[in-house]
């Protein structure tokens, strides 16, 4: 073996041995463990960037480097991450959630058994009064009596046959009492009752669940040297644009004049809009007046569309939801009552009376959900009230959630009609009246007045008011939010808002290298957090943004040129000339092996075409060349050979280097120092 | 109703065909006594009537024959006095022993459909 070919092979021994797989680290803490990374290549191929799926066997490279041009995707199994409250109790808020459901149908039940049993006991009276000789009664209601005792028998079996009964919601004692008052008054009190602390307790164990379930929080960052970090959009994870792609590809370096003019355009806005931002980020300026000047048509209508909302929002919904709540209470309460001086059978049907509205009045508003609705808005009117660009996006969407809530109520009260609650008073009051003798008309009245006096009609009419303002908010507001949501798109706000995901759900994500501005020998980080309670555990890890795999490479250098048959002795010397190489080059994984990868490594070799300009031919103006190039160590070194089109085709060969122009920069080849410019 | 030794009450609503009827066989401090209490609070509605019948000898032949179960039973007539349940009064009462006036409601609904 001579030297020449022993230095080739201990070159290409040595490149080899540089590319062993490299072992890497063990994650650090159980978020490592559970986060799965694998870039996927522009040709489909997947790359594990860590290898093991449990804290034993797990390693993460220490070192990610990842393609231009490549995807990571992000999977993520919860089931890796033990923290004390990462699984909230879901057996107990089902359970809760079907007591709920089996309550608020047990009421519904119940409401129908006691309007039944009412029917069914005055048709039987009637009845039994048309067989009273000279009694003149109601012929239809008294022959409807075995209809009507069939619908409450009816009713009631469903009634008393409910699972509800047998599942230990309610105590013996509790069951006792309630079954054994024959108006079902205790019964509807005892449901009521329960429901109230049901949905108490569900909420509690919901927004308990909120607290204390784990989170997890996904953020990638570009970084670039001289720049500020730069957000990286993670689907599912944040409120960050989508950029549109941008392939690395040295086939297409220009930019169009259209592109160059959307980029301008963006600009301009953004910049306008920051400095509105940033006036009333400093409370120069109003919300109001900051978006109308911003310089967006659609910025502009904002403010316009708020302000009709504003009577809404500045609503104090609080104290109607509170009031509201109250007058129920009192109303109940005095429906509750039984009037002083009633007879035994009166005091019997009064409690039926009162437990037969009641029952209804429940059923018929949701109470609760207009309270958490007027919570809400307040908290919203106060939103909106120190609104910044910083919480634009958030508040748009706490008031998309207020509005939803507004449509649910809106939509309940709709269906059933507020005055439906009172459908079955008329009801009561109907069939008292025309049992005369039986309950006093003198007492009824009375009762009739102190619930006038209760206030309970002046509620009614807020109630209504109340309904109306609930649409009217749904309406106007859900009209500003379907703008609102098109709008921070149109005016780009780059808002760094990363969500926290519940771990248990927390979806598969992807983070397009294609869709950053990024560039060679960039770095991005991504950092995952899960945070539960008072407890948080973070994963780190930078990816190296390299070129992998096969890419095109438009390089200019400056070369020597000769031909290969000189035809005097001005074509015998090598001259310079620029040219520009346009070459495919493999950029080897730092684990990947066999010839190709090695060479590659070692020689850091490319091969394309190349033109350039000669100067062979003294009676030429213009002379092209154009022919094959071979490129070593990253241009360092480049050659090849072509054909000159401006002189019968005469062959030439050159070779070259990108050192030259560096240096040309330094300095060297000019008059005052060594060697001759070329 | 408590029968002991005269059915009057008894025969003048069985006449009445729009009524349903609860018969609890029992003595004084038995289950039936208890479950008659329970039932006497809970059903007040006028076409349904619960008797505790403490001599059985007052039956005929042939309604101890159809309803009568041994001592601490019930049995439950619709309109038209046909059997619609009957069983031991135990079946009316809570695991605990206890009378189930829920389980009362019950046996009425399903004798009112008849």
């Amino acid at each position: 073996m001579n030297r020449q070919s022993f230095l080739i092979i201990a070159a290409i021994t040595l490149a080899t041995a540089c590319a062993t797989p490299q072992r890497g680290r063990s994650p650090a803490n159980q978020l490592e463990t559970a986060l799965q990374l694998k870039e996927l290549t522009t040709g489909n191929k997947e790359i594990s960037l860590s290898t093991g799926n449990d804290i034993e066997t797990k390693r993460i490279s220490a070192h990610v480097e990842v393609d231009i041009n490549s995807t990571i995707e992000i999977d993520f199994a919860a089931d890796k991450v033990k923290t004390g409250s990462n699984l909230p109790d879901s057996a107990l808020m089902s359970k809760l959630s079907e007591d709920q459901k089996d309550l608020h149908q047990t009421i519904s039940l119940l409401s129908q058994v006691v309007e039944a049993r009412i029917a069914a006991i005055k048709a039987y009276e009637q009845k039994k009064l048309a067989s009273t000789p000279g009694v003149t009664v109601d012929s239809t209601t008294a022959t409807g009596f075995i209809t009507a005792a069939k619908e409450f028998g009816r009713l009631e079996q469903k009634l008393t046959e409910l699972s509800l009964w047998e599942r230990g919601t309610f105590t013996e004692e509790e069951q006792t009492r309630a079954f054994e008052d024959p108006t079902y008054h205790e019964l509807g009190v005892l449901l009521q009752a329960r429901l109230q602390d049901t949905e108490n307790s569900l909420r509690a164990a919901i927004e308990s669940a909120n607290k204390s379930e784990a989170k997890l929080k996904l953020e990638a960052f570009l970084e670039s040297p001289g720049a500020s970090p730069l957000p990286i959009h993670l689907p599912g994870y944040d409120a960050l644009e989508a950029k549109e792609l941008q392939i690395k590809n040295n086939d297409a370096l220009l930019m169009s004049s259209k592109e160059r003019k959307v980029l301008e355009d963006k600009f301009t806005a953004i910049r306008g809009f920051a400095y509105q931002a940033e006036r009333l980020r400093t409370s120069e300026a109003s919300l109001n007046s900051a978006l109308t000047k911003a310089g967006k048509e659609a910025a502009a209508r904002f403010p316009e569309i708020i302000e009709k909302a504003k009577p809404i929002l500045t609503t104090d919904w609080k104290s109607r939801g509170e009031n509201l709540e109250a007058a129920i209470a009192l109303f109940r309460t005095k429906i509750g009552q039984i009037p002083s001086g009633l007879a035994e059978e009166e005091k019997t049907y009064w409690t039926g009376i009162s437990s037969g509205i009641s029952v209804n009045l429940t059923q018929t508003i949701p109470v609760s959900d207009i309270q958490n609705l007027a919570a809400t808005l307040t908290v919203l009117n106060q939103n909106w009230q120190k609104c910044s660009p910083e919480t634009l996006l958030e508040t748009i969407q706490q008031t998309q959630e207020a509005v939803t809530q507004g449509l649910a109520i809106s939509t309940q009260l709709k269906k059933q009609g507020v005055g439906s609650a009172f459908g079955s008073w008329r009801r009561f009051s109907e069939a008292i009246n025309t049992r005369p003798g039986e309950i006093k008309e003198e007492t009824w009245k009375a009762v009739t007045q102190a619930a006038v006096e209760s206030g309970l009609q002046g509620e009614i009419a807020n109630l209504q008011e109340t309904v109306r303002d609930i649409q009217a908010f749904t309406a106007v507001v859900n009209q500003a939010i379907q703008f609102a949501s098109v709008n921070p798109s149109q005016v780009d706000i780059q808002v760094s808002k990363h969500f926290d995901v519940p771990l248990l759900s927390a979806p598969s994500t992807r983070l397009e290298l294609q869709r950053t501005p990024r560039e060679l020998n960039d770095r991005i980080s991504f950092r995952a957090t899960v945070s539960a309670g008072t407890e948080t555990i973070t994963s780190e890890t930078v990816f190296s943004v390299r070129q992998f795999g096969w890419h095109s490479i438009l390089a200019p250098s400056v070369i020597l040129t000769r031909p290969v048959n000189p035809r005097s002795t001005f074509d015998q010397d090598f001259k310079f000339a620029p040219a520009i190489a346009w070459t495919y080059k493999y950029y080897p994984r730092s684990w990947e092996e066999g010839w190709l990868a090695a060479t590659a490594r070692f020689l850091k070799i490319g091969g394309g075409l190349h033109l350039t300009f000669l100067d062979q031919a003294p009676n030429k103006d213009t002379e092209i060349g154009i022919g094959l190039a071979l490129s070593f160590w990253d241009d360092r070194l480049v050659t090849g050979a072509g054909l000159d089109l401006m002189d019968n085709s005469r062959t030439y060969i050159y070779i070259g280097s990108n050192l030259i122009p560096i240096l040309q920069a330094l300095g060297f080849g000019d008059a005052t120092n060594a060697g001759k410019k070329p | 109703m408590k029968i002991t030794t005269d059915r009057t009450q008894l025969n003048a609503a069985l006449q009445d065909t729009d009524r349903t009827i609860l018969i609890l066989f029992g003595s004084d401090g038995s289950k039936s006594a208890e479950v008659y209490s329970s039932a006497c609070k809970a059903i007040t509605e006028p076409f349904r009537n619960v008797f505790l019948v403490q001599n059985p000898g007052l039956l005929t032949a042939q309604e101890q024959t159809d309803w009568y179960s041994g001592d601490e039973s019930y049995v439950a007539l619709s309109r038209s006095q046909a059997v619609v349940e009957k069983g031991a009064i135990a079946q009316l009462c809570f695991a605990s022993g206890k009378p189930e006036a829920r389980k009362i409601r019950r046996v009425f609904s399903i004798a009112d459909q008849e």
